[in-house]
C-alpha cells in the first residue's frame, strides 16, 4: 500500500514538473503577481505624490476685485492660471481646481458675515480630487489671518477661543512596537487572502491533470487495472496535489516579501509576527490546502475533460475569496466566538487575530476542530468519487 | 481459466447485461462479437474489476473477482479502446516501468523486462524518448508493452483496433497472436467479423446484454450451415 502510494506520488511529481504549466501556475505566477502589482501601484502613487507636492494650478472665477483673489495669487502651494474657459481647462487637466468667489464677497467680508467660496473639481481625476483639500487648506490660512485680525480688533487673545489641544497616539503594549495603522490593515487583509487563495491557485492545474486529465487521456482505466489499490492511487494523487498547493502558498509568500522590498511604504515588512502566530498561520494555510486538495481531486475525477474540470473548479476561488472580503472591515477585537464555527471564515479570522498577536485558545481550538472535520470530509468526498462507477465512467 | 456465470449489470434504467455466461480455457482466445451497445465493454470492465456486477460471478485464474480484485488485477493486462492512454511527458521506458512498479515487480526484473519488450516491439530507437511526439503506432506499441510488463496470464482487449490505421492495427493483431503463442488466455471484443475470424479460437456473440451463441468458428458454421458473418447478421437481426 505505502509503496504504491509513493510510486504514484513520484510519477505524478515527475510528470507534473516536466510541464511548463505547473511551473507557471505554482511557481511563477505566485512569485510575480504581488511584486508586479505593488510595483505598478507604487509607480502611480509616486507620480500622484509628486504632482501633489508641486504648486496646484487653479483658476479664479470672480466678478470683482477681492482680497481672497489677491491672497491666492501670492500664496504658496497654488498657482493661479488665467484661463479663457476654466471648465474646459479643468477637464483638460490644465488646472486642478476652480475657485469661484461669491459676487458680494468683499461686501460680506466688510460686514463680517460669512462670505462664500466654491471649490469646483473634476471627480474623474484623482489629482483634482486630492487637490481640493490642499486648496481648502490655503483658503483656511487666509481665514485664520482674517479671524486673528478681527479678534485683535475686539481685544481678545486668539488662545481664549481654543479651550483644548487634542493629540492622538496608538496604544502599544509595553515591549512591543507600533505596527502602523492603515498599513496594518493592508497586511491583515492581504496575507490571509493569499494564504486562502494560493492553495487553490497552486493546486488546481495538478488537480485537473491528475483526475480529468487521466480520463481525457484514456489512462485512468489502465491505471486502475494495475495491482495498486484505488486507495493508494488516490492517496498518491492527493499528496501530489497537496504538495503543489503548498508550493503555491510558499511561492506567494515569497512574492509577498519581494513586494514589500519593492514597495516598503505600501507593504511594510516590519510587522512583528510571534513564533506562535507564525505556527497558527502555517497551520491554517496547511489545513486550507488539505481541504481544497481533496475537494479539487474529487471534482476533477468527476469531470470528463480538462475543460469541464476547469469550469467546475474556477468557482472554488470565489468561494475562498468571499470570507476574506466579508471580514475585511470586521472588528477583530470584539468578533463573536460563534463566527469561528463557520468554515473558511474562521480560518481568515484566526489568521487576522494571529497577525495582530491576539491568541485566543478557544478560537484556535474551534477553528482547527472545524478544519479537521472538513479535511476528513474532503478526503471522504474524494474517496467516494474515486470509487463511484458512474463518476469514473461518466460519459 | 476464466469462468463467467450469470452476469447482470444495470446503469440506472439501462439494463446493459441481462445474462452473460461463458468459460475460457487456458491458452485460448475468445472473441466477444457484438454491435455497439451490446455490452462488450461492460462485460470486460467487470472482468477487469473496474465495475461490480449486480449479480453473477466471475472467477479468473481461480480467484473470485468480487473477493480479491487486487490479486486478480496482478494476473491481467488490459488494453481498452484504440486510445493508447500513455503519458506524454514520460519516456516510453518510464511509462512501462510505472506499470511494472504498480504490479509489484522489483527494479531488476523491470529493467530486464523493458529491455526485452523494447527489443521484440522494435522500440529501441525511441525507448528513452518522451512519448509526446510519438506517432500513433509508436504509442500503441508502448501501450501494448505496458499492458504485459508484468507478464499477466490473462489479457483483456476491448476493441483494441478501433480508431487505428491499418499498420497500427496490424501491430495489435500480431501482438494478440503472440499472446496465444506464449500460452496466455485472451478475451477480446470486436464488432468486426473479419478480425474475430482471423484471431479467435472461439466466438461468443453478444446481443442486448445476452450471449446468444458461443462456439468455435467451425462449430458455428456446421451448426447453421452459414458463414459466421451471415449468422451474425441473422442472429442480431436488423
Ligand atoms: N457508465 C455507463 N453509464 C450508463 N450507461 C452505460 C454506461 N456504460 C454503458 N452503458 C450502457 O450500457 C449498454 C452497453 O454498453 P457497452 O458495454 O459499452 O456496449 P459495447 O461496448 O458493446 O458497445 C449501452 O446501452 C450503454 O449505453
Ligand atoms: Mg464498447
Amino acid at each position: 500500500m505505502n509503496k504504491h502510494v509513493s510510486i504514484v506520488f513520484k510519477k505524478e511529481i515527475k510528470d507534473l514538473f516536466r510541464d511548463k504549466r505547473t511551473w507557471i501556475a505554482s511557481v511563477l505566477i505566485p512569485v510575480l503577481v504581488l511584486p508586479l502589482m505593488f510595483y505598478l501601484m507604487g509607480m502611480g502613487q509616486n507620480k500622484l505624490e509628486k504632482s501633489l507636492q508641486e504648486d496646484i494650478n487653479i483658476s479664479i472665477i470672480s466678478q470683482q476685485q477681492s482680497d481672497i483673489a489677491d491672497y491666492l495669487k501670492g500664496a504658496e502651494g497654488v498657482e493661479v492660471i488665467e484661463a479663457e474657459d476654466p471648465f474646459a481647462a479643468l477637464q483638460a487637466g490644465e488646472i486642478k481646481v476652480i475657485v469661484e468667489i461669491e459676487e458680494d464677497f468683499q461686501q460680506k467680508l466688510a460686514k463680517e458675515t460669512p462670505a462664500g467660496i466654491k471649490l469646483i473639481y473634476d471627480e474623474i481625476s484623482n489629482e483634482s480630487t486630492y487637490s481640493v483639500s490642499n486648496v481648502e487648506g490655503v483658503i483656511y490660512q487666509y481665514s485664520e489671518a482674517v479671524r486673528n485680525q478681527r479678534l485683535e480688533k475686539l481685544g481678545i487673545r486668539p488662545e481664549v477661543l481654543q479651550p483644548t489641544v487634542v493629540s492622538r497616539e496608538a496604544y502599544v503594549v509595553e515591549g512591543k512596537e507600533s505596527q502602523g495603522g492603515p498599513t496594518l490593515m493592508i497586511v491583515t487583509f492581504l496575507l490571509p487572502f493569499l494564504l486562502m487563495m494560493y492553495p487553490v491557485v497552486g493546486g488546481m492545474p495538478a488537480a485537473i491533470d491528475l483526475g480529468a486529465g487521466e480520463k481525457e487521456r484514456m489512462s485512468l482505466e489502465p491505471l486502475l487495472s494495475t495491482g495498486a489499490s484505488r486507495l493508494s492511487i488516490l492517496t498518491g494523487k492527493y499528496l501530489t496535489i497537496l504538495l503543489t498547493s503548498v508550493i503555491g502558498v510558499l511561492t506567494s509568500i515569497t512574492g509577498f516579501f519581494v513586494a514589500s522590498r519593492i514597495s516598503p511604504n505600501a507593504l511594510p515588512m516590519d510587522i512583528r509576527i510571534s513564533p506562535l502566530s507564525l505556527v497558527i498561520l502555517i497551520g491554517v494555510s496547511l489545513s486550507i490546502a488539505m481541504i481544497v486538495s481533496g475537494v479539487m481531486l474529487a471534482i476533477s475525477v468527476f469531470a470528463k475533460s480538462y475543460k469541464e474540470a476547469g469550469t467546475y473548479l474556477s468557482p472554488l476561488m470565489i468561494f475562498l475569496m468571499a470570507p476574506a472580503y466579508l471580514t475585511m472591515f470586521m472588528e477583530i477585537r470584539t468578533v463573536s466566538t460563534n463566527l469561528f464555527f463557520i468554515p473558511l471564515l474562521n480560518s481568515i479570522l484566526l489568521m487576522k487575530e494571529a497577525l495582530v498577536d491576539i491568541i485566543n485558545p478557544l478560537h484556535i481550538v474551534i477553528t482547527f476542530g472545524v478544519s479537521i472535520l472538513l479535511v476528513i470530509a474532503a478526503l471522504f468526498f474524494a474517496k467516494y468519487m474515486f470509487n463511484k462507477e458512474s463518476a469514473i465512467f461518466r460519459s | 481459466m476464466i469462468n463467467v456465470k450469470g452476469l447482470k449489470k444495470s446503469f440506472k434504467d439501462v439494463e446493459a447485461l441481462k445474462d452473460v455466461s461463458f468459460n475460457v480455457n487456458q491458452g485460448e482466445i475468445l472473441g466477444l462479437l457484438g454491435e455497439n451497445g451490446a455490452g462488450k465493454t461492460t462485460t470486460l470492465r467487470i472482468l477487469a474489476t473496474m465495475l461490480k456486477a449486480d449479480d453473477g460471478e466471475v472467477v479468473l485464474g481461480g480467484i473470485n473477482v468480487a473477493n480479491n480484485p487486487e490479486a486478480v488485477r496482478k494476473k491481467i493486462g488490459i488494453l481498452f479502446g484504440g486510445e493508447s492512454g500513455i503519458y506524454d511527458r514520460l519516456t516510453a521506458r518510464e511509462n512501462i516501468e510505472y506499470y511494472g512498479q504498480l504490479n509489484d515487480m522489483d527494479s531488476a526484473s523491470i529493467k530486464d523486462r523493458v529491455d526485452h519488450l523494447s527489443r521484440i516491439f522494435e522500440m529501441d530507437e525511441y525507448i528513452d524518448r518522451r512519448a509526446g511526439k510519438f506517432s500513433k503506432g509508436m504509442k500503441q506499441k508502448v501501450a501494448l508493452a505496458r499492458s504485459i510488463v508484468h507478464n499477466p496470464e490473462i489479457m483483456l482487449f476491448d476493441e483494441p483496433t478501433s480508431g487505428l490505421d491499418v499498420t497500427a492495427a496490424r501491430v495489435v493483431h500480431k501482438f494478440i497472436n503472440s499472446c496465444k503463442e506464449e500460452g496466455k488466455t485472451v478475451v477480446f471484443s470486436s464488432h468486426t467479423m473479419s478480425e474475430v475470424e482471423k484471431l479467435c479460437d472461439r466466438v461468443a456473440i453478444i446481443h442486448k446484454g445476452k450471449i446468444i451463441e458461443i462456439g468455435t468458428i467451425t462449430e458455428l458454421t456446421d451448426k447453421y450451415q452459414k458463414s459466421v458473418e451471415e449468422l451474425f447478421v441473422e442472429l442480431v437481426g436488423e
